[in-house]
């Protein structure tokens, strides 16, 4: 089933090959065996020549002896098959084939076809052209058979014999066949010779042919199905190594961009999905759990106001009043997140906003020793959000890094600009550490409510509440990070409804 | 005669009725109990009852229901909104129908008490009128410039100037908390948002009160002066008894949930 392709384009190419390499070996082979036959026509026709002038002079004394003689020296060479001398009644008078004197032939036989072409009297002038004639013999092979008429002339019926009148015009007939045999086998070795030639020019090239198809097209083409079926499988990390510059290159290339793009957007809809019901599920329990929270906390706190001064349950029901508030700021916390307030949005100055993040936890920055970078560009066009939401957004992305550092050398950049994604400008804003970074395995998990690595600390909502403030509006968040090197949140908010503060002025 | 109670609790929630009736019962507070609205309006009916103290979501009617409907029919009682759902705009709109205050839950016995007590001495004192204050403590803090005031309810106020704002308790605090033990200010820096509590007042009488913030926006300083002296907060809440500064971060889409009092600041300027 793999590789058909392979296999169509072979048998196409081979094919044309077949088609073009046939005709051209039975041109070739035709343009040879009639040159060969060519060349034996004339040798044919010099023969008869030959032996009309050499038994002229006896013929002419009516030497019959001598003739013979001739007739017979010159049969004797193996190229020649037959030489037959007829006279105007179709009897052999001389052959060196002594068997054959004598005989008569019938008008109907191939050799005297040519004249007596409907079996009765010769009509008159032998046909040009028509004095050869090609036929099988009874042994199978080819046989070029030169017909040429011992025409009367003067010295015929004025010599002494008066053997021949005057009127007669053809005194008799030369009969000279040669055999083809020698022709018809080196057309048929040559014929072979290119067949075989041809056959392994095929194989050759197809053997090329598939060679460089399975290294150019064939393995690119099986790793481009092995990675879509990784993809369909759900693989999306699956990634073609990109050796090439070619159009399979650059599919590859189209391939991985995509299966990122992919990887991005599943991500995105699972995350988005699982803090949508995370979200509802979390809002219903907070619901549900605030009825026996309240429970708990009112029957604690008051049993702690009629505790009197024992100690030991003085703590004890201390712990149980602390504990429960804990739940109770941990629910406010979800409530908060779940509490899905549609933003209320107005044109806002990113960097006023960052601004005032970076004042609203100044103190704690200063406490921890961290240093601020600030890198704010400065004519950044306002946006449509809501101010206190991306507020939110970037204390916790604040107070998430001045959380991430465990040694001296304490940075949080806080960077703004406009920056290209998905093919459109965004406004990016970035807060990155120099901290302690976030493993990689728990990348995908840290914008997961609950989900935190401070012992005690926070509530793990943070950065969930990142997340879904973001996304409500049609922004995205990004995560860079390496352990020991530090993290880098980049938040990408659309531009859409924006106006420059050039286009403002304008306007 | 009618009977007479200190509270009514309207709560359908089993645990938490039991809870809040036997803390105000211990308390010495007389309570009459329902579990939703139309045993509610039974009970108001045939007796008299100092405060309401409702559940927000009760089955059938709501707890804004019962509100509209004391509003109208007996203005004179405080209602305060349990609220299991402490969101910015079941605050807002308790305030804009005429709450005296809420309780978010989970809440404990300080809480409780502190603003079931604050809504019964106001009762007692009848100084409770859900239209429009009954008493007119702004022209009394003489150093207050009414003409800038923005009030959540008669809870807090705020006093705009550009893109700052002072914070302040409204008529439902002064005269009714008794002796000031503590009070808990927010730090510079910090963000506030309208509708969630931004200070605790702790009373003598071990009780605690919320302030929720009338507009959003991130601390510039606290009064110093007035966590040194809460009682300012009793005698001049409009002015000295100020309680933070801040920055406004979206005056323009909050202030709706504000009133403006026109007419009742007849005082001088």
């Amino acid at each position: 089933m793999k590789l058909r392709i392979i296999h169509r384009v072979l048998a196409a190419v081979i094919l044309v090959l077949v088609a073009v390499g046939g005709t051209s070996a039975w041109l070739g082979s035709r343009a040879q065996q009639k040159a060969l036959s060519t060349r034996v026509e004339r040798d044919a026709v010099l023969l008869s020549n030959t032996i009309k002038n050499s038994t002229r002079h006896a013929m002419l004394l009516n030497e019959r002896e001598m003739v013979h003689r001739i007739i017979e020296l010159i049969g004797a060479q193996p190229e020649l098959k037959k030489i037959r001398v007829f006279n105007k009644d179709g009897m052999v008078i001389y052959s060196p084939d002594k068997q054959l004197i004598g005989t008569t032939v019938d008008k109907h036989s191939e050799a005297c076809d040519v004249c007596h072409l409907n079996g009765d009297t010769a009509s008159g002038e032998l046909p040009t052209g028509g004095r050869t004639r090609e036929f099988v013999d009874a042994g199978g092979s080819r046989q070029l058979g030169v017909i040429s008429p011992i025409e009367n002339e003067p010295a015929c019926w004025e010599s002494d014999c008066h053997v021949h009148s005057r009127d007669q015009r053809v005194l008799g007939v030369l009969d000279v066949t040669m055999s083809l045999a020698d022709v018809d086998r080196e057309v048929a070795s040559s014929r072979g010779y290119t067949l075989l030639l041809s056959l392994l020019a095929i194989l050759a090239i197809s053997l090329l042919l598939s060679a460089f198809f399975h290294q150019l097209v064939g393995r690119p083409v099986a790793r481009l199905v092995a990675a879509t079926n990784a993809v369909a499988t759900g693989d999306l990390a699956h990634r073609i190594p990109v050796t090439r510059n070619d159009e399979l290159g650059q599919l590859a290339t189209s391939f991985n961009e995509m299966t990122v793009r992919l990887a991005e957007a599943r991500s995105q809809i699972y995350q988005s999905n699982k803090l949508a019901s995370l979200g509802r599920l979390a809002a219903g329990i907070a619901h549900e759990i605030n009825n026996p929270l309240t429970g708990v906390l009112t029957y604690s706190s008051f049993l702690l106001k009629r505790a009197g001064d024992d100690p030991e349950v003085r703590h004890d029901l201390e712990t149980i009043v602390h504990e429960t508030k804990r739940c109770r700021d941990i629910v406010r916390g979800l409530l908060d997140f779940a509490r899905q307030v549609p933003p209320k949005k107005s044109l806002v100055d990113v960097n006023e906003i960052a601004l005032r993040a970076l004042q609203v936890i100044d103190n704690q920055l200063r406490v921890q020793n961290i240093r601020v970078v600030k890198n704010l560009r400065g004519d950044l066009p306002r946006i449509l959000a809501d101010p206190n939401q991306l507020q939110q957004v970037l204390i916790n992305l604040l107070v998430n890094a001045a959380d991430a550092f465990n040694g001296d050398n304490r940075e949080i950049r806080v960077t703004t600009g406009l920056g290209p994604r998905d093919g459109r400008d965004m406004l990016e804003v970035i807060v990155a550490d120099n901290g302690m970074g976030i493993p990689e395995k728990n990348l995908g998990k840290i914008f997961e409510p609950f989900f935190s690595t401070k012992e005690n600390k926070g509530t793990g909502l943070g950065l969930a509440v990142v997340w879904g403030i973001v996304s409500e509006h049609g922004g995205v968040v990004e995560v860079n990070s390496k352990v020991g090197q530090g993290t880098t949140f980049t938040i990408h908010l659309p531009l859409n409804g924006a106006a420059t503060s050039g286009d403002r002025s304008a306007s | 005669m009618t009977p007479s109670f200190d509270v009514l609790l309207v709560e359908d929630d089993p645990v938490v009725h039991e809870a809040a009736a036997r803390i105000l019962s211990l308390e010495g507070l007389t309570v009459d109990r329902a579990e939703d609205v139309s045993a509610a309006v039974a009970r108001l009916r045939n007796a008299q009852h100092q405060v309401v103290l409702t559940d927000l979501m009760l089955p059938g009617f709501s707890g804004f229901d019962l509100l509209d409907r004391l509003a109208n029919d007996r203005p004179q009682v405080p209602v305060i909104l349990i609220t299991g759902y402490a969101t910015i705009d079941n605050a807002l709109h308790a305030f804009k129908h005429g709450a005296f205050d809420f309780l978010p839950k989970p809440f404990d016995v300080a809480e409780l008490l502190g603003v079931v007590r604050r809504a019964l001495r106001c009762a007692e004192l009848r100084w409770w009128n859900p239209a429009a204050p009954a008493r007119d403590l702004v022209a009394a803090d003489v150093a207050a410039r009414p003409e800038r005031l923005r009030f959540l309810g008669q809870h807090s106020w705020a006093a705009i100037d550009g893109g700052t704002a002072v914070f302040g308790v409204a008529e439902s605090f002064p005269g009714l908390l008794g002796e000031i033990r503590a009070l808990r200010l927010p730090q510079p820096g910090d963000f506030l948002t309208q509708g969630l509590s931004f200070a605790e007042i702790a009373t003598a009488d071990e009780s605690i009160h919320r302030v929720w913030a009338p507009l959003s926006g991130t601390v510039i300083e606290s009064n110093g002066e007035v966590l040194e002296t809460p009682d300012l907060v009793n005698r001049l809440p409009f002015s000295s008894g100020w309680l933070t500064r801040l920055v406004l971060s979206a005056l323009e889409e909050q202030q709706d949930a504000l009133t403006i009092r026109t007419g009742t600041l007849a005082g001088p300027a």
